[in-house]
């Protein structure tokens, strides 16, 4: 309960803040679905750092993962020619291989997380630059070798502008909410104070359901945004209600006590990067749609949003646990914060500041509250 | 001294500034005292000492205490030195120990080297919290002898320890702590160990005086053996533990002890010889409850079913909430934890209780053999006797219980044949009427 109402809270007091301060132009729906559809691919990636956190490792070649995932996506097909589907296969399966490689390295030769990963992304930056000889690579009109019509361009999945149709948007909508449901009741049934707080978490469901009517977020649904909420249901259900999850949360707090638990800490951390590499490469694949062609660089820029987002899951959610919706949320405000003040006058070239300046300032009140209450 | 979760080390905790007091004063030599004053002369050794493992014994002082410049700003390594060896001295310990690591010490040097640093720092008053009871008992003589050596040169040294052998024997004063009162407070007749005992036990639980009953055995058939096995550090190891019975073994710790423990677990593989078990599985205590047992972030039914999640989970590994819930709240029920909210957090539990929880952990993994570690250590009296009554419950439901521990009362309480290692081996068991008691002490 504490965890959705500090989650519900921060996001309101935004929404009202900035509501109050820049009315229309801020609550418009469209414009911040667009942010949203925008920071799909760095929130993605953000997911595969949740599960690594989780188990206490890092993995900081995500972004080098999600750029060289962009230029096989766009290269496999317009240059060399092969079949689109085999190439979406070949993508994932580069992101598996570069988390074994990464669990190999970490798990196997104990070399630190931090340095091996950093060395790994090193690597695959170097090797689409190779690819793509240094600079951009993007279909060449008039060649047989052209991207799908349907995976990018205007009327294709990749882009904003198709909505994924009502229903299946408020089927989404509805499997979160009812998993949201499922957890408050799961916690609370013993006590009928407890069932009364059980009403209001209903509630509060019904009028965030409506409020997301109103808003015509539904209508607003682009099929990134499909692809998000749904990989993050699934990362979540992983890490709350499997035995993998729960082990990679143990070994995240004990990694002795894990071990002699029965965990098998290898297994897990591999799967954990395992994971991790396939996410990366999968914000790769719908970046190169959202796109439509490969530069150098475009997703490196995303590692620290993305590790922004999932620390700050850390402080949104009291736990004190990396947390998937906490990363989803905290990802969101973020981009909110900055495009509000955008909105209200800043110059856009001010957002990497405001960015690195928010997550301290986010962190650091919450921790020191934190701190103050437990006092 | 006061039963587990009677308020002894939130009291410490306040003295040491960690919590603030809600209401009150604390006077120091009839003054009101304020935070900085009680940070400099107040000093508590915990349990887990706050030494650095990976610095020398001089580091890990000189940390301690105010810069000793020779030129602003570089250090005099002779003042430095000096203080460094009248610290020591002041403890009794050796200064050749000077340059070693504090991760190449003994636990009771360690734990000398917490003292000297409070000592060097200038505290007047000691609080040590608990330290004996993870030593064996020479190391653990050895620093209540210190201490007592210490008080009698000045220093006020207070004492937490749920070994009422070493209170009864060396304290001036005894102070009894139940549910946050102070139930007896003797300044003149000092109390025996009955006494104590009775101070500390509920009314109704006559757990202490309760005697054993199911001592005369139908052993079954063996469920773990051990023939010729060589762990890395000890061996060999010849052995067997059988359904219905309970094998305790003892030794000094340094030599492998708790290996035999590793090895009959599976959590480490026999380096020469034979480890044969009857069944698949093993219900684990692991020795150190802090850094091998505990998730500390984590609710106690995480924490309890962290072993057994194999009996929960059904298709993709996911999960059966309700039924390991229900699971889970028998176990704390039966094991009477407190609090018993299933959601607490393991760290907000005192010792007694999570180590109740582990004990769930290993019999939620519903194996025949169990392999318990120094499943007493840091325990009241009265929750220590739970757990004897708990091992013998176990037992006379057919389980084959291993005890590895330091502590002699585990052992000439529940078990029913006891080995004695001997260096890195250990020689056969012998029943526990054939056992030479002092040999064991």
């Amino acid at each position: 309960m504490s965890s959705f109402a500090t989650v519900g809270a921060f996001f309101i007091i935004l929404v009202v803040v900035y509501g109050t301060w820049l009315g229309g132009h801020f609550l418009a729906s469209s414009p911040r679905a667009f942010d949203v559809y925008q920071n799909v691919p760095p929130l993605i990636i953000g997911a595969g750092i949740v599960i690594c956190l989780a188990c206490g490792r890092f993995d900081l070649s995500v972004g080098a993962m999600a750029s060289l995932s962009v230029f096989m996506t766009i290269g496999l097909r317009t240059k060399e020619g092969l079949p689109f589907i085999s190439v979406l296969f070949i993508v994932l399966a580069i992101g598996v291989v570069v988390g074994l490689v990464n669990a190999l390295l970490v798990q196997r030769f104990r070399i630190n997380a931090f340095l091996a990963t950093l060395a790994t992304g090193g690597i695959l930056d170097g090797v689409y630059t190779v690819y793509g000889g240094g600079t951009d690579v993007a279909p060449v009109p008039g060649s047989p070798n052209q991207l799908p019509s349907w995976f990018t361009g205007i009327h294709s999945f990749g882009s904003f502008q198709v909505k994924v149709p009502l229903v299946v948007a408020w089927v989404v909508l509805a499997l979160l909410l009812a998993s949201a449901f499922h957890v408050a009741r799961d916690r609370f049934v013993d006590t009928p104070r407890e069932k009364r707080n059980l009403g209001l978490v209903l509630a509060v469901m019904a009028a965030f359901a409506v409020f997301l009517a109103l808003a015509r977020f539904p209508q607003q649904m682009s099929w990134g945004i499909f692809a998000l909420l749904v990989l993050y249901w699934i990362v979540w259900v992983a890490l709350r209600f499997t035995r993998f999850g729960r082990g990679l949360y143990a070994i995240g707090g004990n990694e002795v006590a894990a071990r002699l638990s029965g965990i098998k800490v290898n297994l897990s951390i591999t799967v954990a990067y395992v994971s991790s590499g396939l996410l990366a490469a999968l914000a790769g694949i719908i970046l190169a749609a959202n796109q439509g062609s490969a530069s150098p660089q475009i997703a490196d820029g995303y590692l620290l949003p993305a590790y922004a987002a999932a620390f700050l899951s850390t402080v949104i959610i009291s736990t004190g646990r990396f947390h998937i919706w906490g990363t989803l949320v905290g990802g969101i405000c973020v981009v909110y914060i900055s495009q509000g003040l955008v909105l209200g006058g800043v110059t856009f070239t001010w957002t990497d500041v405001i960015n690195g300046a928010v997550l301290i300032i986010a962190v650091g009140v919450s921790t020191t509250l934190r701190r103050a209450v437990s006092r | 001294m006061g039963p587990n979760g009677a308020g002894k080390s939130t009291l410490i905790k306040i003295l040491d500034g960690v919590y603030r007091p809600d209401q009150g004063r604390i006077l120091i030599d009839g003054r009101v005292a304020d935070q900085a004053e009680r940070a400099r002369k107040i000093g508590v050794v915990h349990q887990n000492l706050g030494l650095v493992d990976s610095m020398t014994v001089w580091e890990n002082l000189c940390l301690a205490l105010p810069p000793q410049y020779a030129v602003r700003p570089l250090l005099s390594f002779r003042r430095e030195r000096e203080l460094v060896r009248h610290a020591l001295g002041q403890v009794g310990l050796d200064e050749s120990l000077i340059r070693k690591r504090v991760g190449a010490l003994s636990l009771g040097e360690k734990t000398m080297v917490a003292v000297a640093r409070l000592l060097a720092r200038g505290a007047e008053l000691i609080i040590v919290d608990e330290v004996t009871s993870a030593l064996p008992p020479n190391e653990a003589t050895w620093l209540v002898d210190t201490l007592r050596h210490q008080a009698r040169s000045g220093s006020t040294i207070v004492m937490v320890s749920h070994r009422l052998s070493e209170i009864v024997g060396a304290a001036d004063r005894q102070v009894v702590i139940v549910d946050g009162r102070v139930v007896a407070d003797t300044r003149t007749s000092l109390l025996d160990i009955k006494e104590l005992t009775d101070l500390m036990t509920p009314e109704g639980n006559e757990g202490a005086s309760a005697v054993d009953s199911s001592r005369p055995l139908r052993v079954g058939e063996t469920v773990l053996e051990m023939r010729d096995a060589y762990s890395q550090t000890a061996g060999p190891f010849n052995f067997t533990v059988s359904a219905g019975e309970v094998v305790g073994l003892t030794g000094p710790i340094g030599f492998g002890l708790y290996s035999i423990a590793y090895l009959a677990s599976g959590f480490e593989r026999a380096r020469r010889g034979a480890v044969e078990m009857s069944d698949r599985g093993v219900g684990f205590l692991p020795p150190d409850r802090e850094t091998e047992g505990n998730f500390d972030e984590d609710p106690v039914l995480w924490n309890m079913t962290v072993a057994s999640l194999n009996r929960f989970s059904g298709p993709f590994g996911l999960l059966k909430a309700a039924e390991e819930r229900s699971k889970a709240t028998e176990m704390h029920t039966r094991l009477a934890v407190v609090p018993q909210d299933l959601y607490a957090k393991q760290r907000t539990l005192s010792g007694g209780n999570q180590q109740k929880v582990l004990f769930g952990r290993a019999l939620l993994q519903g194996s025949r053999l169990l392999v318990l570690c120094e499943p007493t250590r840091g325990i009241d009296v009265v929750t220590r006797q739970q757990i004897y009554r708990l091992i013998r419950d176990l037992k006379s439901e057919g389980h084959a219980i291993l005890i590895i521990s330091t502590d002699a009362e585990d052992l000439l309480s529940v078990a029913d044949r006891v080995g004695i290692m001997q260096g890195s081996a250990l020689p056969r068991l012998v029943t526990i009427d054939e056992l030479d008691l002092a040999s064991i002490i």
